[in-house]
């Protein structure tokens, strides 16, 4: 039997990167990475996500393709219209699309399933991640096969937002035991579980529509935190006030002007926000079911604590 | 969800699975545990959200003539979060030997075994936010003694210490969130009624009569019932229902408010230490608290036929200026602004105008030490989230005191009953009749003989304290406030103890105790982690057991159980 060809797009993010290395690493896929810009390496195809024609040629020869493209909210709708468009052109067999369990919104809250209704009053980036959806949903309804997979925070050695910035902040002892305000759920997606899960997305037969992707029995923040800072030797670890959340909250636009004036010089003692978006998920009880995942993926997830333990050594050797 | 009972109609029917009586420790870790499941769980508070006078005087109650023993009101606020609200936040387990049957104490033994708690105690730590379950020193932690060898005592047992975590501020919201749990905030559970099930009469509870201050009443309907309302209010509830029971509920063999312990505990004695000390605290990884503490192993308890013990060393004592230390002065002089519960050492020993003007002079002797105590009192405890547990001073004459906290023998005599007076509701008041046993003072005295060995087996320091002024100097403050143990004690046998080994009253199908009445020792621990896990291993207990849900309880009443 010969691998089918999957084009990863987005493969130059922390998320493309996970998922190419776990299609490469199934022998029944030949993965190909999808590029914005760099060196045509074997193996590699440049193409600009957001241009269906180029995108249809880079889709050449290829009967699956993922779509892990980051960025801003038009970056994203556009892309997906994008794949959408050409993988019909091209006659891709099925697409993988990775969204987000931002889907639901900030205001979601108990055990999640796929049937849950999506976010009443969603933010641009979760207004955006809906339409995505959408985008693929239509390319179902027009004869395409597409699975949507709902990860939670994608979480590993490569992520810049939930381990880097994270353990940065931990290191400064600006995040830490947060009390009353850290006792939401942290609906964490390993990176290679993340892989996993679209290998099987792409490989499994009854795979279909969207689908939950998230650790089994989550950790809360506080619980992720307090372990994150032990496996980084960020201790003792630091029980902050609301006072002090308060103080951050007042301080993150600030920073984050001051982080864009600054970006092109990146001075590294620029302290990161804790924005408001991020204390507000410290809150939010929401759980991903994973029931669906269980029953159509059938991969076998990280536990969180080995998860949490190993990106800290990935940050640490890096 | 949190309601108060004047948003209720008056002599509303409240029904619920399981009825939690008291939000304290023990009453809110056992509801957070249904948290986000389909069990409608109800928690009654007989407090608000602060402390109120009125509330509070429902506390009230007499003691015997004699009796050492703080007034019933103190010690216990009746609030949401109980004495949580309030308390200092050490965290300890009980020891195995605490569960067992010891020939040489009376009525020892529990009818479960420290492996039947283990599942519950490292969610308990949790829970009260003391860390990990782990209470064995670490090697970087320093000694307490450089040198001490052990002997009677070990010094590489720790103990860890809560926030301390007041349950109600860490836990509101949760328990505001949770659709399954409803708390009804100044609602005082006045009678549980045990009257109403045919051939069940007086075996199970039908319901609890609830009053408000406000005037208002209220009926609860529940499959089970949990009685959390603290170690004195229990054996209050019980003694004072008596619709189908004269003695009281699980009063048939005259067990309720019996075997009513509290801890004995002193600062006493001069340590002299002759090797380098270090008796503050550490911070775990984790970020807890932690210290060592000498404590009396289980080969000496048994050797010494005694009962269980710590000592840890202590700063002299503060209100006598002889300690000449700026620190513990100026602590003299903020006496007046400490809660009573808190004040009781700061307040003894010489007062005059000369004790006062040397305490001056301590203050003026060393200003920056002082001012550098202050300082850290303000940004480690009075700022802090997790609090800097207690005050660690050094102090001048190298003459440290040992503060010990010891083990109470079950006594029969030492008890609660009903007093004539009615509180403002109409439920008798209670009577204390605390006492002590000669054992008690006993293992403090072979403890502190076989400590002061131990220093010296060890050229580690010298203890000289006072054999014949023990028992003043352990009473002196009397019962240790705070600890209410023993008044609804367990047993397997229905004649020896209120509860079972479920803690499911006695002859009860569906009364349930949760809290420090239970325990039928007392062993040296503070008794809150042990609370704790005992109200997980209920609620897990309660969980088991399937349940239909409230509605099948009274045909045609909606799943959510109607508040009419
Ligand atoms: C000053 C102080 C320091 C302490 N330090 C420590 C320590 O360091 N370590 C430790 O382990 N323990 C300590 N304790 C003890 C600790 O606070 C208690 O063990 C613990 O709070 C008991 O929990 P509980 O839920 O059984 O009872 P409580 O916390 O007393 O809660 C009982 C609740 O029931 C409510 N209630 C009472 N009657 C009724 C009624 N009829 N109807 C409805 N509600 C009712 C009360 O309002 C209260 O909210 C300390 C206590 C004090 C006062």
């Amino acid at each position: 039997m010969t691998a089918e060809t999957v084009l990863v797009l987005g493969a130059g993010g922390p998320v493309g990167r996970a998922v190419l290395a776990a299609v490469r690493a199934e022998p029944a896929l030949r993965g190909i990475a999808g590029l914005r810009q760099g060196a045509a390496l074997p193996d590699t195809r440049l193409a600009d996500a957001t241009d269906a024609r180029t995108l249809t040629a880079a889709l050449h020869g290829c009967s699956l393709a993922v779509n892990a493209v980051g960025g801003g909210p038009a970056t994203l709708l556009a892309s997906t219209r994008a794949l959408c468009e050409a993988a019909r052109a091209a006659g891709v067999r099925r697409v993988v699309h990775i969204s987000s369990m931002a889907v639901y919104g900030g205001q979601a809250a108990g055990m999640v399933d796929e049937a849950a209704p999506l976010a009443s009053r969603p933010s641009a980036y979760e207004a955006a991640k809906i339409a995505c959806e959408a985008e693929v949903k239509a390319f179902v309804a027009a004869g395409g096969q597409a699975v949507t997979l709902r990860p939670g925070l994608v979480f590993g050695p490569g992520s810049v937002q939930w381990a880097q910035r994270v353990a940065r902040l931990l290191r400064a002892r600006r995040l830490g035991d947060l009390g009353p305000a850290g006792d939401g759920f942290c609906n964490l997606t390993y990176e290679p579980d993340l892989g996993a899960g679209v290998v099987a997305a792409l490989l499994s037969p009854h795979a279909a529509g969207a689908i939950n992707l998230a650790t089994a029995s989550p950790l809360t923040w506080n619980a992720f935190l307090v372990l994150f800072a032990r496996a980084l030797g960020a201790t003792p670890v630091r029980r902050l006030t609301a006072r002090r959340l308060r103080i951050e909250r007042l301080c993150a636009p600030a920073l984050r002007l001051a982080g864009i004036a600054t970006r092109q010089r990146g001075p590294a003692w620029l302290p990161p926000p804790v924005p408001p978006s991020l204390a507000r998920l410290f809150g939010q009880r929401m759980r991903l079911d994973p029931g669906l995942a269980d029953r159509l993926l059938g991969i076998v997830r990280t536990p969180d604590e080995d998860a949490v333990r190993a990106t800290a050594a990935g940050l640490q050797a890096a | 969800m949190i309601l108060d009972i004047d948003a209720l109609d008056d002599g509303a029917l409240l029904q619920a699975d399981i009825c939690v009586a008291g939000a304290g420790a023990a009453g809110i870790a056992l509801a957070l545990q249904f948290e986000g499941t389909s069990t409608q769980v109800l928690l009654l508070e007989s407090g608000g959200e602060r402390a109120e006078a009125a509330t509070q005087a429902l506390a009230e109650g007499e003691l015997a003539p004699g009796c050492r023993h703080p007034p019933p009101h103190r010690y216990r606020p009746r609030r949401l979060g109980g004495a949580t609200t309030l308390w200092g936040g050490r965290c300890m387990p009980l020891d195995p030997i605490d569960f067992r049957v010891r020939d040489w104490v009376p009525l020892s033994g529990w009818p479960i075994g420290p492996d039947d708690l283990a599942p519950y105690y490292p969610a308990a730590n949790r829970l009260c936010e003391a860390g990990d379950f782990d209470y064995a020193a670490p090697q970087d932690m320093p000694p307490t003694l450089q040198g001490f060898v052990p002997g009677s005592f070990t010094q590489s047992a720790i103990e860890r210490f809560s926030c301390p975590t007041d349950f109600a501020a860490r836990y509101r919201l949760r328990l505001e969130a949770a659709a399954n749990i409803r708390i009804v905030l100044h609602a005082t559970v006045t009678e549980i009624r045990t009257r109403g099930q045919g051939q069940n009469q007086g075996r199970a509870v039908a319901g609890l009569g609830v009053r408000s201050l406000s005037g208002r009443r209220m009926r609860v309907r529940a499959q089970d019932y949990v009685l959390a309302t603290g170690g004195l209010e229990i054996p209050r509830l019980l003694l004072a229902s008596r619709d189908a029971h004269p003695n009281g509920v699980g009063n048939a063999h005259g067990m309720v408010g019996r075997t009513y312990m509290c801890h004995l505990a002193g600062t006493l004695g001069a340590v002299r230490p002759a090797v380098p000390v270090h008796h503050g605290y550490t911070l775990a990884p984790e970020g807890t608290y932690c210290r060592r503490r000498f404590a009396l192993r289980e080969a000496a308890q048994r050797r010494l036929r005694s009962g269980n013990m710590v000592a840890r060393l202590h700063h002299p004592q503060v209100t006598d200026p002889s300690h000449g230390s700026g620190p513990l002065s100026a602590l003299r002089f903020a006496a007046p602004f400490i809660t009573p519960e808190y004040a009781t050492r700061l307040r003894d020993g010489p007062s005059g105008a000369t004790a006062i003007a040397r305490h001056a002079a301590n203050i003026a002797a060393s200003p920056l030490e002082t001012a550098g105590f202050l300082l850290h009192w303000l940004r480690r405890r009075t700022l802090a989230a997790r609090k800097f547990p207690s005050i660690v001073v050094r102090p001048p004459g190298g003459v440290y005191s040992l503060d010990v906290h010891a083990e109470q023998v079950p006594n029969l005599d030492s008890r609660v009953t009903l007093a004539e007076g009615l509180d403002a509701l109409g439920l008798p008041r209670l009577r204390v009749d605390w006492r002590h046993l000669p054992a008690d003072i006993d293992t403090v005295r072979q403890g502190l003989r076989a400590l002061s060995a131990d220093f010296a087996a060890s050229g580690t320091a010298r203890l000289d304290w006072d054999e014949d002024g023990l028992e003043a100097a352990l009473l002196c403050h009397g019962a240790y406030g705070g600890h209410h143990i023993g008044t609804a004690r367990m047993s397997a046998d229905p004649r020896h103890g209120v509860v079972d080994a479920d803690c499911r009253v006695h002859g009860m199908a569906n009364l349930w105790i949760a809290g420090s009445a239970v325990f039928p020792t007392s062993g040296q621990a503070n008794p809150t982690l042990t609370i704790v896990a005992l109200a997980l291993r209920l609620a897990a207990r309660l969980r088991a057991a399937s349940r239909p849900p409230a509605s099948a309880l009274s045909p045609g009443q909606a799943p959510e159980p109607a508040m009419t």
